[in-house]
């Protein structure tokens, strides 16, 4: 028995080559196989945490106004409420700065702020800054606080504070751009916390909500449908409480003003009747205003979202790229061990006429094909899990403050790989030997009868056959004589250009995204919202403020409103931006309608809007449907769809005043001013940004190019894990290529010993074989091409996220780089070969009987 | 393709021990013939197709057909290896080795793998060959009833020349039996 497993030890060490490339395959496979299966649940896990930490609060009620302490009482009451906490937060300026900031009243139960160094504020003068100002300032600093015009906050008893900590809060998790704010370019640069007695009023303006009927963590199917039901069940509620208070308020003034008319009528009059209607009309469309909005946190944490969106984006990849990764390892795998069991025919006839069990000679096989799946598990999975999630969640780090990324060891993949592998290295050379174990020790001991030579179809084309040198006519004839293996080399290939294809394919798709949205659909840089209601005064204010920034390539009248939408399938609203252009003929110089096929011009109409292609594609609409809108006032609209618009990053609604009327049933009001920039650098645009918060009747400002950084943020996610493909992908090729070769060298060793002996010179020898590798090479590549177009299309329908659409054409560089990469690898294989054939033992070879 | 421990080789006045890779590959291609005891043709290819294999890497070879005629294999032109008898492998061996037109014809055990009857054609063959070309065959083999065919004797045992005679009446191999 010692002797035998001596036997078994000595073909680990004779075959190393072999054992490490197919070791080498397996631990690819499930490298990318587990690390791509785990990372999107490690970055999920890690945020819940964070968000545990917090106590991040499941729904919020946002009021524009204030909360009454009646409607305070009954959102309390309201179904599944396990915690309510009232608060508050309010817009400014630091001074000195134009840094726009976000300060929240201190919470004691939801969404809280975790200290990282200091303390919280107590006093009404203190204050805690966001942990990411932490190099800009150090405790015990002061900053004062500013409202847009450079005055002190009126909501605020004091304007400077002293900086008493550091914290972090889950409300705000990207770096940049934390919401939109009236103040400074739009965007909520930084935040920071107070006590509650920094304010002048103690009336809140959000609830933070908990429910008591949640399970599942954060981002699992099962929390964000039930938050989502939970949310659409208290809408209606919600709404009605801010219908009630709204009439409370209008008929109490409505008395109010009425008790006046007496004093009125004797001042004025006539015209009191007048007077009093006016003042009527005021008091209402101010009250009218007023309103709450319940959101989940995929709508009011843009960060919670986006978040959530890059690690499906993983679990995306993580379908289809282990997959192909894994059948080419397989295939790979198989082939060499099938090879071998082949190989050992003689030796385990030897073994069983000496009188060995089955099993016993069977062993070889089993250990040999248990310690590669062992080992190369081993590997891919501590790679799989340590090192692809943590160089994906760095890239990703850059644009999330989410710390502590754990990478828990996924028991369940690790044992899905294993069986994987074992089934492909140990049953196949099992079942060759096995099939061979059936015969008699005595014939098995015999050679197998060679494969026959055999005429090819070509032949019988003579013109052709004749024209071939006589080098090519052995290769062809090699090529269909090793039908099995020149599949294989092709599928092997195939899998690797494909791949490397994708990978290239899926950064040019991205980046292509950015160019041809700023390029050919929007040519707006900013829209200025202002407030309609405000005064006459103001608006002109307004109105005056643009008109005079010199740098304002031209401007238009549009009507601008934030809307949502959502199909029951979806878990978070989509935010769409509804848009109703002034002039409809100039509207074409701001942004390009049109057909995403086509590229003809869409017009507006009168029966119907404008979508934008990806907001369709998500809905599962085209035109004649009708899809359901929802304003920030919790209405719903159903719209008839005209056309369907290009469009790449962000959801769009374009209508014409007609059917605006037609579907809200009262006239349109413009509230907005889109401005095309002579200097459309993000500093300009930040700029004149800056310029309009500072008017009175501004409400805020939205930039074109928002919606470009965060497709550049996952793009910058994404190339991370692509080079990891890349290289994987590489490697992977090579792998393939050299065990193929190997096999076709081994194989054949008595064939290139003869020619050799015949005296042909080295590098006849070797392209007497590597001619065969080299044409399945390029023939893998050209299926490649195909297949990798498919791939890549297949990839980037689902890749982008819900609110970006990438540009699926795939550039020819994309393919001469994978084309050239593949060859470059093939013929350093070659090379390692014709090392290989050059050491070769021709008298061994040639005198052995096999 | 194996190279001498201690001495010289040294054939045409040449000492070829000390050759390089590419000059033995050189040598070999143009001067020296193989017969193996296990014919090693090249599976794929045909027989013609084999014999072919040798006389296209050599300047002015014989021409493959003539060559297979000469070996009686005239009407076995297309068949491959697998299709053929031992003896018939062997004989397309042969004509492989001379249609590159070898100063040298090296055998190793030519008929080791044969029958009888099969083996002494085999050995007309080359003895054929050897005196119609007035080229050197050197058959290496255990059988010693062969013997009185040769030329020229040499007989080797545990590494030592243990007799080198010239035959000068070498007998027709159709008188030979073993």
């Amino acid at each position: 028995m010692k002797t035998l497993n001596k036997n078994i030890f000595r073909e680990f060490k004779f075959s190393i080559a072999r054992f490490v490339s197919i070791t080498t395959l397996l631990s690819l496979g499930v490298f990318i196989l587990i690390g791509l299966k785990v990372t999107g649940n490690d970055m999920r896990s890690t945020a819940s945490h964070y968000y545990e930490s917090h106590k991040m609060a499941d729904a919020v009620v946002k009021s524009n106004a204030d909360i009454s302490v009646s409607n305070q009482k009954k959102l309390k009451n309201l179904d599944h409420v396990k915690t309510i906490e009232f608060t508050k937060s309010l817009d400014g300026l630091i001074a000195g700065s134009n840094t726009s900031i976000r300060v929240q009243a201190k919470t004691s139960q939801l969404s809280t702020y975790q200290v990282t160094s200091g303390k919280l504020p107590k006093r009404s003068n203190e204050i805690a800054l966001s942990k990411t100002e932490h190099g800009k300032y150090k405790i015990g600093d002061y900053i004062s606080l500013k409202n847009k015009s450079n005055k002190n906050i009126s909501g605020f008893k004091n304007s400077k504070y002293k900086i008493v900590g550091f914290v972090t809060s889950s409300d705000y998790l990207l770096k940049q751009n934390l919401g939109t704010t009236s103040v400074g370019t739009g965007q909520i640069d930084t935040y920071a916390v107070v006590s509650k007695s920094a304010f002048t009023s103690d009336t809140p303006t959000t609830a933070l909500i908990n429910y008591d009927n949640l399970k599942g963590s954060s981002y699992s199917d099962r929390y964000e449908k039930q938050v989502e039901q939970n949310v659409a069940n208290s809408e209606s509620k919600i709404q009605k409480l801010v219908e009630n208070r709204k009439q409370k308020i209008i008929d109490k003034s409505y008395t109010k003003i009425d008790t006046q008319l007496p004093i009125l009528q004797k001042m004025y009059g006539d015209k009191a009747t007048l007077i009093i209607t006016k003042e009527k009309t005021r008091v209402s469309t101010k009250t009218n205003a007023l309103k709450y909005q319940i959101q989940s946190r995929n709508d009011y944490n843009a960060g919670y979202n986006q978040f959530g969106e890059d690690a499906k984006r993983i679990d995306v990849l993580s379908n289809t790229f282990p997959i192909i990764f894994f059948a080419v390892a397989i295939l790979v795998v198989l082939l060499t061990m099938s090879r071998m069991g082949e190989e050992k025919r003689i030796e385990l006839g030897t073994l069983r006429a000496l009188g060995y069990t089955k099993y016993d000679t069977m062993k070889v096989f089993l250990s040999y094909g248990l310690l590669a799946s062992i080992i190369g598990t081993s590997i891919g999975a501590w790679f799989g899990t340590t090192f692809l999630p943590k160089k994906i969640f760095a890239a990703y780090a850059a644009n999330f403050v989410i710390p502590n990324f754990q990478t828990p060891v996924s028991w369940k993949w690790i044992i899905i790989s294993l069986v994987i592998t074992i089934i492909c290295t140990v049953l196949p050379a099992v079942y060759v030997a096995g099939s061979s174990l059936k015969e008699k020790p005595a014939t098995l001991m015999l050679p197998k009868p060679p494969k026959t030579g055999s005429k090819i179809l070509l032949e019988r084309i003579p013109f052709i056959w004749e024209k071939l040198s006589f080098n090519y006519k052995v290769t062809l004839r090699n090529l269909f004589r090793y039908k099995f293996k020149s599949c294989m080399t092709i599928i092997g290939v195939m899998g690797c250009t494909a791949l490397l294809i994708t990978g290239f394919g899926i950064k040019d798709s991205l980046n292509n995204i950015v160019t041809t949205q700023y390029k050919d659909i929007i040519h707006y840089d900013l829209i200025g919202m202002y407030n309609p209601t405000d005064t006459t005064k103001n608006i002109d204010a307004y109105k005056n403020r643009i008109s005079g920034i010199k740098r304002i390539n031209s401007k238009t009248t549009i009507y601008y409103e934030n809307v949502t939408s959502k199909t029951s399938a979806m878990n978070n609203n989509q935010q769409i931006s509804l848009i109703v252009p002034k002039d409809k003929n100039q509207f074409s110089k701001y942004v390009t309608l049109r057909d995403p096929n086509t590229h003809n011009k869409i017009r507006l109409s009168s029966d119907g809007v404008v979508i934008t292609q990806k907001l369709a594609k998500i809905m599962h609409v085209s035109v004649g449907d009708k899809i359901t809108i929802k304003t920030s006032t919790g209405q719903k609209h159903r719209l008839r769809i005209s056309a369907i618009t290009e469009m790449y990053a962000g959801h769009n609604i374009y209508m014409n005043a007609n059917y605006y009327q037609k579907i809200f049933n009262e006239s349109l009001t413009y509230n907005s001013i889109m401005m095309k920039l002579n200097n459309r650098s993000g500093k300009n645009i930040d700029n004149i940004s800056r310029q309009l918060t500072k008017q009175h009747a501004s409400v805020t400002v939205v930039q074109s190019d928002d919606a470009k950084e965060t497709i550049n943020n996952i793009l910058n996610g994404l190339n991370n894990l692509v080079l990891i493909i890349i290289v994987a992908a590489s490697l992977l090729a090579f792998v393939v290529l050299f065990t193929l070769t190997n096999i076709n060298v081994s194989e054949r060793i008595r064939e290139l010993s003869t020619i050799k002996v015949l005296g042909f010179y080295p590098m006849e020898v070797v392209m007497y074989i590597y001619r065969e590798t080299f044409i399945l090479t390029l023939l893998g590549i050209i299926f490649g091409f195909a297949g990798g177009s498919w791939l890549h299309n297949y990839i980037m329908q689902t890749l982008p996220p819900e609110t970006a659409m990438a540009d699926m054409t795939l550039f020819w560089t994309n393919f001469t780089l994978s084309g050239i990469m593949t060859v470059a690898f093939s013929i350093i294989v070659m090379i390692f070969m014709a090392r290989k054939i050059s050491k070769v033992d021709m008298l061994g070879a040639l005198k052995s009987v096999d | 393709m194996d190279s001498n421990s201690e001495g010289q080789v040294i054939v045409n006045g040449r000492d070829i021990s000390n050759y390089n890779d590419k000059q033995m590959t050189t040598y070999r291609r143009k001067g020296v013939g193989f017969v193996f005891q296990f014919y090693n043709l090249i599976p794929n290819l045909t027989a013609l197709e084999n014999v072919e294999l040798a006389e296209q890497i050599v300047p002015n070879g014989l021409d493959p057909i003539g060559t297979m005629h000469s070996v009686g294999l005239g009407d076995r032109l297309n068949n491959f290896p697998a299709e053929l008898s031992g003896g018939e492998q062997q004989r397309v061996s042969i004509a492989r080795a001379i249609a590159k037109k070898p100063d040298l014809l090296l055998c190793d055990e030519p008929t080791g793998a044969l029958d009888y009857k099969t083996g002494k054609n085999i050995l007309q063959l080359l003895q054929n060959f050897c005196h119609s070309t007035r080229k050197n065959v050197i058959i290496v083999t255990h059988n010693g009833m062969i013997k009185p065919m040769a030329d020229h004797i040499i007989e080797i045992g545990d590494g030592k020349v243990k007799l080198d005679q010239i035959n000068p009446n070498p007998t027709p191999v159709e008188y030979i039996e073993w």
